[in-house]
């Protein structure tokens, strides 16, 4: 045994690589398989080609799904993103910096599952923080999480509500980095506060940038926790992204096939999203 | 330029208002009891002795007549065991590919992380399958190496990462000393790894126990607790609002009290990402 372990250190890397084949690499390929085929759990696979994808690209609940999940991308780097480094710049100027920081990030520590439920409470018709409101002034209450497509604005809401404060304090980190010299320098030769954050500023928040925008896109594309508590995709079909539609196909519909291919769509996506951020990672 | 200033006081203000006005809808449904829930408006308070009282009683039906104690159990198990073995296995691993003669040590690095490319979703259907298949469906030990498997690859990353900053010398010094590969392991590069430790501790805590979708699709009474939680928070209301808030509130106990004392360690996870 003690032989064993000084000629081979090849021993150290057998769990981790058990784990990660056992876990990850091999259901990436019985994945992708799966995604040709049709199976019910019950009976055999049985392969059809590219029916599955044809189908994702023609049936109107399932390209309604990627619409909302690319309506979900957009917001994501509008909100918890871009409002994040909007706000990190306000906030590094000011005094109370620490107070809104904390309040800020408060939503940070709580998952997106109770994110989801504390939204729902908010949005709710009956009993619900801003229903309430209305109707004490006389309005009548409105079933905002029943319409589509606002109730994906909303949730996309919830979520920048959960989300940013984490955003937030990767740029604040950032800009802590950022020298003082080229902005003074910049501001020296008349430069205006936009024209710092431009062409100074910005460019030297680069590499922060790069791993918030592939955390980001990573964790929008595959999208479940927030829909799934505060509208389960509905009403009907309306509010699916994508993972809720693998989910409801492959577990509740037991259309393992198509889920598997919505799958494959879903790493698609992220790899043509994410790719030029996880790029920058890897080589610079 | 006090005009510019005051804006953007106003600006944050405001925007912290709004961010804080879910927890205020949070507070008001937390400390009525069910009754007083259904018959109070949204946001009345009852009385100020009743608040500490239903406070408990809510979070003692949350944790025990809704489960949500058993639930806090199998998530705490999840969450330990995929934040320390992640971190022990990677530990070994990144030791190796740095520090040992592996061949091609890039190459297998590579191979490891090309896990953490994939959206959870891929793996997902074949975990179905696998557990069912080895009977471990619904069993704390199917759950605990899913997680774990799911942990790795970000881990080694970290470790690797920190592994390159333990100088080769301490090794070679340790060789001449007569210590085999295993001893520097244990008595240098474990020392000298603990903040990788705590990163990924932390990283990994949070992540297993903020997870909803695995949860969901692997297990059916040994289910972590945002699992549970979503269950109860189910259109078809299994148990009144004030309970549900009680059992939000106990589910990010360890979470918040993670980012509380450790949250430099969370965000170095993060920037780690960027440091060569």
């Amino acid at each position: 045994m003690i032989r064993l372990k000084q000629k081979s250190p090849y021993l150290y890397l057998l769990p981790a690589v058990f784990l990660v084949l056992g876990a990850e690499l091999v259901p990436v390929i019985y994945t992708t398989y799966l995604g040709f085929t049709k199976w019910d759990i019950i009976h055999k696979p049985h392969w059809i080609g590219l029916r599955n994808y044809i189908r994702i690209f023609s049936a109107p609940e399932l390209l309604n799904a990627l619409k909302n999940t690319l309506i979900w991308v957009i917001g994501t780097l509008i909100f918890p993103v871009g409002l994040a480094l909007a706000l990190a710049v306000l906030i590094n100027r000011i005094k109370m910096r620490a107070l809104f920081k904390a309040i800020f990030f408060i939503p940070t520590t709580l998952s997106p599952t109770v994110a989801g439920i504390i939204w729902r409470r908010v949005l709710a018709t009956q009993k619900g923080a801003v229903n309430s409101i209305l109707t004490a002034f006389g309005l009548s209450p409105y079933a905002m999480l029943t319409d589509s497509p606002l109730n994906t604005f909303l949730m996309i809401g919830a979520w920048t509500w959960q989300f940013l404060g984490l955003n937030l304090i990767l740029f604040l980190v950032g800009l802590e980095t950022v020298p003082k010299e080229p902005i003074e320098a910049a501001k020296v030769d008349g430069a205006n506060s936009w024209q710092v954050f431009r062409y100074v500023t910005l460019p030297l928040l680069r590499p922060i940038t790069m791993v918030v925008l592939a955390n980001a896109m990573i964790n929008t594309v595959r999208m479940f926790d927030i829909p799934w508590i505060m509208t389960k995709g509905g009403p009907g079909r309306a509010s699916e992204t994508l993972a809720i539609s693998l989910y409801r196909e492959s577990f509740l519909l037991f259309h393992m096939g198509l889920g598997s291919a919505i799958a494959v769509v879903i790493s698609i996506l992220t790899l043509i999203l994410a790719w030029r951020f996880l790029r920058a990672l890897t080589t610079t | 330029m006090w005009i510019k200033r005051f804006a953007v006081y106003c600006i944050v203000s405001i925007l912290a208002l709004v961010w804080l006005f879910p927890f205020a809808a949070f507070v008001v449904s937390l400390v009525k009891s069910p009754d007083e829930f259904d018959v109070l408006e949204f946001w009345a308070l009852p009385s100020l002795k009743h608040i500490l009282r239903n406070l408990i009683e809510n979070i003692a039906y949350a944790w025990s007549r809704a489960n949500i104690g058993n639930n806090f159990f199998n998530s705490f198990i999840y969450a330990s065991a995929a934040g320390v073995g992640s971190a022990f296995v990677a530990s070994l691993a990144g030791y190796a590919l740095v520090h040992l003669s592996i061949r091609a040590p890039q190459a297998w690095f590579l191979g490891i992380f090309a896990g953490n490319l994939f959206p959870f979703q891929m793996f997902l259907i074949p975990l179905y399958v696998f557990l069912t298949t080895l009977n471990l469906y619904d069993t704390r030990l199917g759950l605990t190496l899913v997680y774990l498997g799911i942990c790795v690859p970000f881990a080694l990353f970290v470790y690797r990462n920190y592994a390159f900053t333990i100088p080769r010398e301490l090794f070679d010094a340790a060789k001449i000393d007569g210590a085999s590969p295993f001893d520097s392991y244990i008595h240098i590069f474990l020392p000298l790894s603990k903040a990788a430790f705590a990163v990924v501790f932390v990283f990994q805590f949070t992540w297993t126990w903020n997870d909803l979708l695995f949860g969901l699709v692997l297990s059916e009474n040994y289910r972590p607790v945002m699992t549970a939680l979503s269950k109860l928070s189910g259109l078809r209301a299994a148990v009144p609002v004030p309970v549900l808030s009680a059992g939000a509130l106990i589910a990010s106990v360890p979470t918040i009290l993670t980012m509380l004392l450790l949250q430099r360690f969370f965000i170095r996870g993060f920037t780690v990402q960027i440091e060569k």
